[in-house]
């Protein structure tokens, strides 16, 4: 067992690699009833095109797969999940996003136990063309429930702005169509391509027994069959100019509801140095925009933005994007204003407001590790992009104004700027 | 570890709880003013935390306030607005970085200064709040009351409760209402803040590890010393209703939602009313419950149908997203699992598994500062001192008979129906 420890927030974590390659971190938070684990694999619905190692041709899975396969793991010949983990005491749920898919407990008693059935639910699919029809009508409705909200809208629409090819652009869930191809053979190869102990992960926070908890874990495994297909992603060569400048859509909505995104080109790096890019990224936008600039003074003042207004960039290996989202009557002005900042920034980008807004992260980090339900996503988050949460607040130790400075000359290129709209009808 | 909580009275009608503990790496601070929900007032209220949030005399704009706190470590001010039963809670909330990690010290002091000037030092002009402000918020709250058509989940859920208690003040809006704002000006706010300050129960709960907090230095004497505040009624609870409401509206939408609304009759300091906690969760309260199962894992109709028990006001709402198509047999399924609780239709494992997931998120209150803050002013707010422990006891002490009996009291008052152009409605009759 490793440990990993961090003085200056006093935080420590552990390490135990299981017998099947699964990596196991725990970090500890003594005094908390609450006991939160989330086995995580590191495929979302951006996982879709694959190469299957020993064999010539490449496979295309239905959009929508990795999230109609987090549904249907919850199915089992013998048990309900829902009811196995209430009885124990948990409340289990799991969620997929464009990178990763997440199966997860939070409970105040039986932790073994509600861990022993996660792996379970994780490790043992059970599809048959019954259940998977079943479920094509509840995720239908799930989607149709997403193609009523603005505020889903606009963001989709704004990656299929910025990304050409990139499956980012595809709706999580998949379309109507395309879960109607959904069926229990491409559900089998998904999953054996997708849930490879040696590529997921598990989280576990709380005040938990965890030299135990690894003995148990170990011999759980041991009883599932982990044969899995070994399948290399192929990636489509995303273009760096975008795909268009400006979408508007029509919804029953009260006030126009914008998203301006800016592409990033500097991708395909990973570790510290994306993390860095990433941290730096928002503190830009954080200086540039949050309630604190001239910016948002100026614009609040004129009644062009309200306190919707926001921003914040997101970026994985592959891909990765600034959006700057709010409500206003003049979306249009909002938007010009933005490129006037863009090509002349000195007069908001400023030292000293990137040390208020770096304090300021600093913390609400500090904050944010009050809940084991943040410390368990934001750890899983990095951890796929092979950086650990312990050390994330020391990154900013890092950071100076001359990297922030040219990382907003690379980054805040108005030749990459979308504008998304969904107005009102 | 948590401490019991700590009480006392600051002044006529303000009180401070204090709850200690080292578990978290913050401290929060959040002030309560508690209000009726009132038709004539509950605009004012809402515009009131935005007005007072623009700047005070110490910071003169919300950039300033901004950036002093950000200073501080991130301290994050917030304010809210919203409706518990039949009460208007005005909340101003502030949490900041506990100075043991961030080698800083006076921090707590200058929040507390931050934090009280934004309630009660506001920047005056002539002895009003800036004509700009207060034009400008009203602005912003027309924006916010409008905008709730765009989450039509929620939308639904608040027009359901709307039509359902028309004629009570549950069904008056948190956020007040857009022609009301016409003739609101600075004065007039300015003479609202004043009442409020004089005459509203303020409750104060700070959650954290500093135990030398000196609250009562940062409110001004003649707000300590007030002699008069005003009685905030209890909730009025309905029993029966005279007819059935049966409301469709239409909207460009992709799927339709269908709202119930259901009387209750037993109030929360009833014996009965725990037994109503355990059977709404068996109804619709869980992924285990009567409607998960039957309207979405077995007859596949929605994606979510939940059911919600509103405590102060008695009342159950149900909501479920449905395809247009279907909506008729989603109404009669619900309708099928509501009747299946007043038949003692349940099984002891249902009935078990409800309890669990009530005790589990009792449970979860300690570990979260919001929670531990909002389970203390609902304590306060019903007049009740009950532990977390009491609470379980009492959840693990009801029967079968007794759900059974509580839910005979449960009566359909209102159906409503979001739905679009050219779709059929649906049949309400039993």
């Amino acid at each position: 067992m490793l440990t990993i420890k961090n003085e200056r927030i006093n935080e420590e974590i552990y390490v135990e690699t299981l017998n099947n390659g699964l990596k196991v971190y725990y970090y500890p938070k003594t005094g908390f009833t609450k006991k939160y684990a989330v086995f995580s694999t590191g495929n979302g619905s951006c996982d879709n095109k694959f190469k299957i190692e020993g064999k010539d041709e490449s496979i295309t899975l239905p959009d929508g797969i990795a999230h109609f396969l987090e549904h249907k793991l919850f199915e089992d010949p013998e048990k309900d999940f829902f009811e196995k983990f209430s009885g124990l005491g948990a409340d289990v749920n799991a969620f997929t996003s464009f990178n990763q898919t997440s199966y997860l407990f939070s409970t105040t008693e039986n932790f073994i136990e509600c861990l022993l059935e996660l792996v379970n639910l994780v490790m043992e699919p059970f599809f048959t063309d019954e259940n998977v029809e079943k479920e094509k009508g509840i995720i239908a409705q799930e989607i149709q429930m997403y193609q009523d909200s603005p505020n889903w809208k606009v963001f989709f629409n704004l990656l299929d702005g910025l990304y050409v090819k990139h499956p980012i652009k595809i709706d999580i869930a998949g379309s109507i169509d395309s879960i109607s191809k959904i069926d229990k053979d491409n559900l089998y190869l998904a999953y054996k391509l997708f849930y490879n102990p040696e590529s997921m992960v598990l989280v576990l926070v709380g005040d938990i027994d965890f030299q135990n908890v690894i003995n148990e874990l170990n011999t759980e495994f041991a009883k599932y069959n982990t044969e899995r297909l070994k399948g290399i992603k192929i990636y489509e060569n995303e273009p760096t100019i975008i795909n268009k400048k400006r979408i508007e859509e029509k919804m029953s909505t009260s006030l126009p509801i914008f998203n301006i995104g800016i592409k990033d080109v500097n991708v395909g790096i990973t570790g510290k140095e994306a993390v860095k890019k990433d941290i730096i990224s928002n503190l830009i936008l954080e200086i540039l925009f949050s309630r604190s600039s001239e910016f948002y003074q100026e614009l609040y003042t004129e009644g062009l933005i309200d306190d919707q207004f926001g921003a914040y960039y997101t970026g994985k290996t592959d891909y990765g994007h600034s959006i700057i989202s709010g409500t206003s009557e003049n979306p249009d002005e909002v938007y010009e204003r933005i490129v006037k900042l863009f090509k002349n920034p000195d007069k908001y980008l400023t030292e000293d407001g990137f040390e208020r807004i770096k304090k300021k992260q600093i913390g609400q980090f500090l904050i944010g590790l009050n809940s084991v339900e943040y410390i368990a996503h934001a750890f899983t988050d990095l951890y796929f992009q092979d950086f650990l949460l312990i050390d994330y607040i020391d990154l900013y130790d890092e950071i100076n104004f001359k990297m922030i400075k040219d990382r907003f000359d690379e980054h805040f290129n108005i030749d990459r700027l979308c504008l998304s709209l969904i107005v009102p009808e | 570890m948590i401490e019991n909580s700590i009480k006392s009275k600051i002044g006529n009608g303000i009180n401070f709880t204090s709850i200690y503990t080292d578990k978290f790496k913050s401290n929060y601070l959040s002030f309560y003013f508690i209000r009726p929900l009132d038709r004539e007032d509950v605009t004012l209220n809402a515009l009131l935390p935005m007005v007072l949030s623009r700047g005070n005399q110490v910071n003169n704009d919300f950039i300033a306030i901004e950036r002093e706190l950000e200073l501080l470590y991130g301290a994050s001010y917030d304010y809210d607005v919203y409706k518990s039963g039949e009460k208007q809670i005005i909340k101003f909330s502030i949490e900041w970085a506990d100075s043991k990690y961030i080698n800083e010290t006076l921090v707590d002091d200058k929040v507390m200064e931050i934090f009280f000037n934004i309630i009660f030092n506001p920047l005056l002009n002539n002895g009003c709040f800036k004509e700009d402000y207060v034009e400008q918020e009203k602005i912003n709250l027309q924006r916010k009351i409008s905008s709730k058509i765009n989450d039509k989940r929620s939308y639904a859920i608040s027009r359901c409760i709307e039509e359902m208690c028309k004629t009570e003040r549950f069904g008056i809006y948190s956020l007040g209402y857009v022609e009301d704002l016409g003739e609101i000006n600075s004065e007039k706010l300015t003479n609202h803040y004043k009442k409020l300050i004089s005459e509203t129960p303020f409750e104060i709960i700070y959650v954290g590890n500093e135990k030398k907090l000196d609250i009562i230095k940062y409110i001004p004497k003649h707000i300590t010393d007030r002699q008069f505040t005003i009685n905030i009624p209890r909730e009025v609870i309905r029993e029966k209703s005279q007819y059935r409401n049966h409301i469709v509206e239409r909207m460009q939408v992709n799927q339709g939602k269908l709202v119930l609304g259901l009387l209750t009759g037993i109030p929360y300091e009833d014996e009965l009313f725990k037994a109503l906690t355990v059977g709404n969760v068996i109804l619709g309260g869980s992924p285990n419950s009567k409607l998960f199962r039957e309207v979405r894992e077995k007859y596949s109709l929605a994606y979510y149908a939940n059911s919600i028990l509103f405590k102060h006001k008695s009342i159950i709402i149900i909501d479920s997203g449905v395809d247009f198509r279907n909506m008729q047999r989603a109404l009669n399924l619900t309708n099928d699992q509501i009747k299946k609780l007043k038949e003692a239709d349940f099984t002891d494992n249902e009935l078990n598994l409800a309890k669990k997931e009530i005790i589990t998120s009792l449970r979860a209150i300690v570990d979260s500062n919001h929670s531990i803050a909002s389970h203390e002013l609902d304590n306060i707010l019903t007049n009740k001192s009950e532990s977390i422990d009491v609470k379980i006891n009492k959840i693990n002490a009801v029967k079968k008979e007794e759900v059974v009996e509580a839910f005979n009291r449960v009566n359909l008052d209102t159906i409503y129906v979001l739905t679009r152009e050219g779709e059929d409605d649906v049949d309400v009759n039993d």
